[in-house]
């Protein structure tokens, strides 16, 4: 019922026709929106979470005296699970809430009727570059958090914790696969990027207009995304993992 | 709307932050040769018993990984394990009686093939197999044997 | 010219489970200034979104220059409505853009005239209402005059045969009504349009309508020029068009006797 109403629209917002001379200009100022401005809250975040579990990891690792794993368990777990799926619940709260209030209000005052009357349909010139920037913004932002948590995660490991530099890097190297750990990360986190900004869109798009209705579906975005998010991070994680 | 060229500018140094990220991870972070695309030729192998060797498991020579496993198979006819190997093209100098040997990492870690060159003149090329082969140590077989002389041992006197 | 401009022909329009309106029959004539007048909350705004298109008659046919707007495809409605303008009672201007982008939207986003072109186009509309010189505004340093004003400016931009207003004259001071007044009759002279007024500011519309409909209760009660609607004999016109306090439209919300409420013995 809505999953089908809300399938038509991401339909209708993928396939919608634009001028071609019009999408960078608006793509571009939306990468910004979403992208750029979203760097600091990844980057600080993805510090913090590489210090803590390169700090938990630590004592737990010690118990085994299997210290010199930090660097694997650091690298796996962020470029697996920790990247990904916290990036993403950071985007949907800060960028895929903020998406769906600008939607929102822009339907609740009529802009997006008079856009219309004036015979250019929003669903191209609003909604489609906030979409599309969202879709490419949230991968890039994972690898930036990957990235920076590991680093943040040596610092902790290696120059706070003592565990040999060698042991903490060439270890992780021969651990994590490229192809397979990185890659699929960065996979994982699209679908994430999908699920988020088609969810943040439509609720911003169809929210009753009136502040009430326009404080639900910020809610709903963020609710729905997280929701979303985690189930389908089991969903591919099995998939990659194999035995599905 | 006017795009200002500082929006352009800053948008641009995102993706490539992105990209440099991106980079910082392949290389100094996970196990991205650059090798991957680079040309290689497959070589063949039997063992009677792989033990835990999984798909793309390193193939070494004196500790240097110089291939993968690409493919694992059961042969219909000998019961045998066909595991084929690619191979890095630099490295096209060996021999064609070079003995593979199923090894673990460490003590309990992964499986890997190492390869103990021969002295033949004709090297390796693709499509070649390597004869003489080692299957990986089982260690249930090797406590077995183990416990088994030891008890034989303590007979004896 | 007899073709009217715009009509909906036995338009039936339901939601929520009320009928707005019944088997309504609305023919906007060309190059006049149609009014649409009736009380609060009637659905006049829902009226002029049904011509736009915006929304689906329940059943009936909504017919602008010549096509039923309901039926064709979305690229061929795009171009209708470009053909028509709607001021909105709130004006709707797009609040993250300055007066200039505002005006300048339909240039930007549907031609390719050449930014000097823009720049000149926008200046003389913004001069026609009376604003030149605002151009870099952000929208929400406007007052709700100006707001409409630019508004305004920004529907006449592809100079439009049919403008829609919606009510134009709610909530302003006197200055601003009157020169509303005298844009959207000289425009519709000058630019020789077709305009529709929906408000319920009688003194304003009649002084300046050619045909008035007056919509009561999801019907339309009279209809005709502002001299046969004002001497219309139907008690209900009567009562709106004078600014009557009671009359068939109850003063008196139904309720119990005032005795009963309150339980005087």
């Amino acid at each position: 019922m809505r999953v089908g109403h809300a399938s038509l629209f991401l339909w209708s917002v993928i396939t919608s026709r634009m001028p071609i001379r019009r999408f960078f200009p608006l793509l571009a100022e939306q990468l910004y929106r979403t992208g750029v401005l979203s760097l600091l809250i990844t980057v600080l975040s993805g510090f913090f979470i590489g210090m803590v579990v390169s700090l938990q990891g630590f004592h737990t690792l010690q118990k085994f005296s299997a210290e010199q794993a930090l660097g694997k368990l650091l690298a796996l777990s962020v470029v697996r699970e920790l990247g990904p799926v916290i990036t993403a619940l950071l985007f949907s709260g800060r960028a895929g809430s903020a998406l769906t209030a600008e939607i929102g209000l822009m339907s609740t005052t009529d802009q997006l009727s008079a856009m219309r009357m004036l015979g250019v349909h929003p669903l191209w010139r609003v909604v489609a570059p906030r979409f599309w920037a969202g879709v490419i913004a949230l991968p890039l932002l994972t690898i930036i958090f990957d990235v920076v948590a590991i680093y943040g995660g040596s610092l902790v490991g290696v120059d706070w914790l003592g565990v040999d530099t060698g042991a903490f890097w060439s270890g992780m190297k021969s651990v994590v696969h490229f192809g397979d750990d990185v890659v699929n990360g960065i996979i994982k986190s699209l679908v994430f990027a999908f699920l988020t900004l088609w969810i943040a869109v439509y609720q911003g798009y169809f929210c009753e207009p009136n502040a009430k209705g326009m404080s639900i579906a910020t809610t709903k975005t963020v609710v729905y995304s997280a929701l979303a998010i985690l189930c389908f991070d089991f969903i591919l994680t099995a998939l990659i993992m194999g035995g599905w | 709307m006017r795009q200002s060229k500082s929006l352009y500018m800053a948008v641009g140094l995102f993706v490539i932050a992105a990209f440099c990220a991106l980079v910082i991870l392949a290389f100094h972070m996970s196990d991205f040769s650059g090798s991957r695309t680079g040309s290689a030729y497959k070589v063949e192998a039997m063992f009677d018993n792989i033990g835990g060797l999984k798909l793309r498991a390193p193939v070494r020579i004196a500790g240097v990984t110089i291939g993968r496993v690409s493919d694992i198979e059961l042969d219909a006819d000998t019961f045998q394990a066909k595991v084929s190997l690619r191979l890095s093209s630099e490295v096209n100098h060996i021999p064609i009686d070079t003995s593979a040997s199923i090894l673990t990492e460490g003590l309990l870690g992964a499986n890997y093939i190492s390869l103990t060159p021969g002295f033949d003149k004709t090297n390796l090329a693709e499509g070649s197999v390597i004869q003489t082969t080692h299957s990986a140590m089982i260690l249930e077989k090797l406590i077995g044997k183990f416990i088994y002389s030891k008890a034989s041992g303590d007979k004896k006197n | 010219m007899d073709q009217p401009i715009a009509a909906i022909n036995h338009g039936t329009y339901r939601v929520s489970g009320r009928t707005l309106f019944d088997d309504i029959n609305v023919s906007i004539p060309r190059g006049k200034i149609t009014a649409i007048v009736g009380p609060s909350g009637v659905g006049k705004t829902t009226l002029l979104r049904l011509l736009g298109g915006l929304i689906p008659l329940t059943s009936g046919e909504v017919t602008v220059f010549g096509e039923d707007i309901n039926a064709c495809k979305s690229a061929k409605r795009d171009q209708l409505r470009r053909r028509m303008g709607l001021l909105f009672q709130q004006g709707a201007l797009f609040s993250d853009m300055t007066v200039f982008d505002n005006v300048a939207f339909q240039l930007k986003e549907l031609t390719r005239l050449p930014d000097r072109m823009v720049r000149d186009l926008v200046a003389l509309k913004l001069e026609s209402v009376g604003l030149r010189g605002a151009e870099h505004l952000m929208v929400s340093e406007l007052s709700g005059g100006m707001a409409r004003r630019v508004a305004l400016a920004r529907t006449l931009m592809l100079d439009p045969s049919l403008m829609l207003y919606d009510e134009p004259f709610t909530g302003q001071d006197p200055i601003n009504k009157a020169i509303l007044l005298k844009l959207i009759k000289s425009l519709n002279v000058a630019l020789n349009m077709s305009s529709v007024l929906v408000s319920h500011d009688i003194q304003e519309t009649m002084a300046i309508a050619d045909y008035v409909y007056v919509l009561v209760g999801g019907k339309i009660v009279a209809q005709g020029t502002p001299e046969q609607v004002l001497n219309d004999s139907n008690p209900v016109v009567q009562q709106f068009l004078h600014g009557k306090a009671d009359g068939p439209a109850a003063f008196k919300y139904p309720a119990q006797p005032m005795e009963e409420e309150v339980m005087l013995d």
